[in-house]
């Protein structure tokens, strides 16, 4: 009875002194699955910063040795090798830094384009707002594996365009997410009276418009990496992706299906590593949704 | 009525440009074209100059994009560079395997999304709600083309009970359609769950069964009906979506499709192909939406009365 009221006020005493973000955190770490989520991807986070530490490129992830050509998974090697005698465990660790950093750069690259362009289109409105959001139909209208494709022919093969690729098929997405966050906050009064008091417009965007339009998009974007990376696999196991022998996910699923017949752990594996991220991007982009919606608030 | 389907038809022109001037400069711009694609050892340089000029690739870019549109003026697509047949028909030709593997596809979704959803939001907070949602997210966190491969290596290779590609036998629709069809699956079932939701907590719900409408007839009558409308637009933009080419899907099954073709004639720099198709499934999906729109005032009496359209949801792209 006496711990329950300790525990109410300590509630109550947190409450108080929590800011903004505090609280969302406090509410995102109620939820189990998306600390999980939050863990995983953290864990690949370390896998791919400290991947030359643990690895080094030209002998364990680059050089081959035929000798040990296709082993099934055993103690030594846990995924097995590949055609090349390499360790599939040391490629798939190694290549988390290149999905990732693939996925993040394309998802910067489409922040810095859509997320301007979206709030401007939902700030400025008029005529503006209808061409580029007419413009944006076009693009959306290509689906975004063939953008990626179209456009990585066009550029050439290698990893820069790869990004430019991914980042570009997602800029009409996440201009019309942050356009109609904008238009959300747009008419609020605050809004209203920074205008009345005569602060400029771009501070106005930038001050007070964005920071209450993030949270909307900060969901977006985690959402957008996990999408990216499957992007980025998709293309590369079309063959479009990084060149060899770099051990990107979906170049090494793509290198996988050569060899389906007699090593399907080659596929097996780098698939799942793919799914297990991008799970945890989507639950914990879920939950944070739930944590920034007021609504689910109780 | 009719002059708003006047005018969603004529918005049509500008993506269609867009689309065409966008693709072709792509296409074209790519390093090498259709003719560095082809084998050109045992070939002079004149031999090699003549394929050109016959395909009218020595001509500038913005010529050959305006010889392009005057075609398409005329409703000729052009004719591919590695087939020589015009491109409409080849589209037409490919565009029934597809209509079939979307059917399949659909009919896989459906059956596993709908109850499943519906099942879910009855069931909302417990265990089972849980387990549907986790099962919603792992459908989107699959890549598709990943459980392609392991469905061929389940059941081509262990099992060998399907066909592992191609569309030679009935079968063969099997595994693409499943590889197809769970990947839409997860979005429906989270709509149907959040509306069905939504729909639960209605008055006219306590109502129905206060009167004492059995719980199913008050689930499928009542609710489930008004929780059609976005579940019908999920369900149509997955369809167009898909009819329009699952290229990934059908790249691992060998289907011979629309969206594999596509994907060929990206490799090949056949542009008249990589152009036409997707103008064509440009306008299948912009046909579909109006038909979306269209349906809407047909099942939703409050859209009748106040006209006023309801924009068609998230787009999905396969």
């Amino acid at each position: 009875m006496f711990k329950k009221k300790e525990k109410r006020q300590s509630i109550a005493s947190q409450y108080a002194k929590r800011t903004k973000l505090g609280e969302i955190w406090y509410r995102l770490k109620k939820n189990k699955g998306a600390m999980v989520g939050l863990a995983i991807v953290a864990l690949f986070v370390l896998i791919a910063i400290f991947a030359d530490v643990m690895f080094d490129y030209d002998t364990q992830i680059a050089g081959y040795n035929l000798r040990n050509k296709l082993i099934k998974p055993c103690l030594e090697h846990p995924f097995g090798t590949d055609e090349m005698g390499r360790d599939l465990f040391a490629r798939l660790l190694y290549g988390t830094r290149f999905s990732m950093a693939i996925a993040f750069s394309s998802v910067l690259f489409s922040v810095c384009v859509g997320l301007p362009l979206g709030a401007m289109c939902g700030y400025l409105g008029g005529k503006f707002d209808l061409i580029a959001m007419r413009l944006l139909d076009i693009l959306r209208s290509i689906p975004g594996i063939l953008m990626g494709i179209v456009i990585v022919s066009w550029l050439g093969q290698s990893t820069v365009n790869l990004v430019i690729a991914i980042g570009f098929s997602m800029i009409a997405p996440l201009a019309s997410t942050t356009r109609a966050a904008v238009l959300t906050v747009r008419n609020t009064e605050y809004v209203e009276s920074a205008r009345s008091i005569g602060i400029s417009e771009w501070r106005i965007v930038m001050v007070h418009i964005i920071p209450n339009c993030l949270s909307t998009i900060l969901v977006q974007i985690t959402l957008r990496v996990a999408n990216a990376i499957i992007a980025a696999s998709s293309l590369s196991f079309l063959g479009l992706g990084v060149p060899i022998p770099s051990p990107e996910w979906g170049a090494l699923l793509s290198a996988g299906r050569a060899h389906i017949r007699n090593a399907s752990y080659l596929t097996i594996f780098p698939g799942m590593a793919i799914m297990v991220l991008v799970l945890s991007l989507n639950v914990l982009g879920d939950g944070l949704r739930d944590a920034m919606d007021p609504k689910m608030y109780k | 009525m009719l002059q708003y389907i006047w005018k969603r038809l004529l918005l049509l022109i500008p993506v269609v440009l867009g689309v065409s001037l966008f693709i072709f400069l792509a296409v074209n711009a790519a390093s090498g074209d259709y003719v560095d694609s082809l084998n050109t050892d045992d070939m002079t340089k004149e031999e090699i100059i003549a394929i050109r000029a016959h395909y009218g690739l020595d001509k500038p870019l913005l010529v050959r994009y305006g010889h392009y549109m005057l075609d398409l003026l005329h409703g000729n697509l052009g004719k591919s560079y590695s087939t020589g047949l015009p491109v409409f028909e080849m589209f037409m030709s490919k565009i029934g395997n597809t209509l079939y593997l979307t059917i399949g596809a659909s009919l896989v979704c459906w059956i596993l999304a709908i109850p499943l959803g519906i099942f879910a939001a009855q069931h909302q907070g417990t265990i089972f709600d849980n387990a549907a949602s986790v099962l919603g997210v792992l459908g989107l966190s699959i890549p598709n083309f990943w459980l392609g491969l392991v469905l061929i290596i389940v059941f081509a290779q262990y099992l060998r009970i399907l066909p592992s590609g191609g569309a030679e036998t009935a079968a063969s629709v099997i595994l693409p359609a499943i590889t197809l069809g769970t990947g839409q699956m997860a979005v429906l079932m989270r709509t149907t769950r959040s509306t069905m939701v939504d729909c639960l907590s209605q008055d006219y719900l306590r109502t129905a069964r206060a009167k004492g409408v059995a719980e199913k007839r008050v689930i499928n009558l009542h609710a489930l009906r008004n929780a059609l409308i976005p579940i019908i637009n999920i369900t149509l933009t997955q369809f167009a979506a898909s009819l329009a080419g699952a290229a990934l899907t059908e790249t691992v099954f060998s289907w011979p499709g629309v969206g594999k073709m596509i994907i060929d004639g990206i490799n090949q720099r056949d542009t008249p192909v990589v152009c036409g198709s997707l103008i064509l499934k440009c306008i299948i999906i912009s046909l579909t939406m109006l038909l979306i729109d269209l349906l809407f005032v047909a099942v939703d009496p409050r859209v009748r009365t106040s006209f006023v359209t309801v924009k068609g949801g998230k787009k999905e792209n396969v």
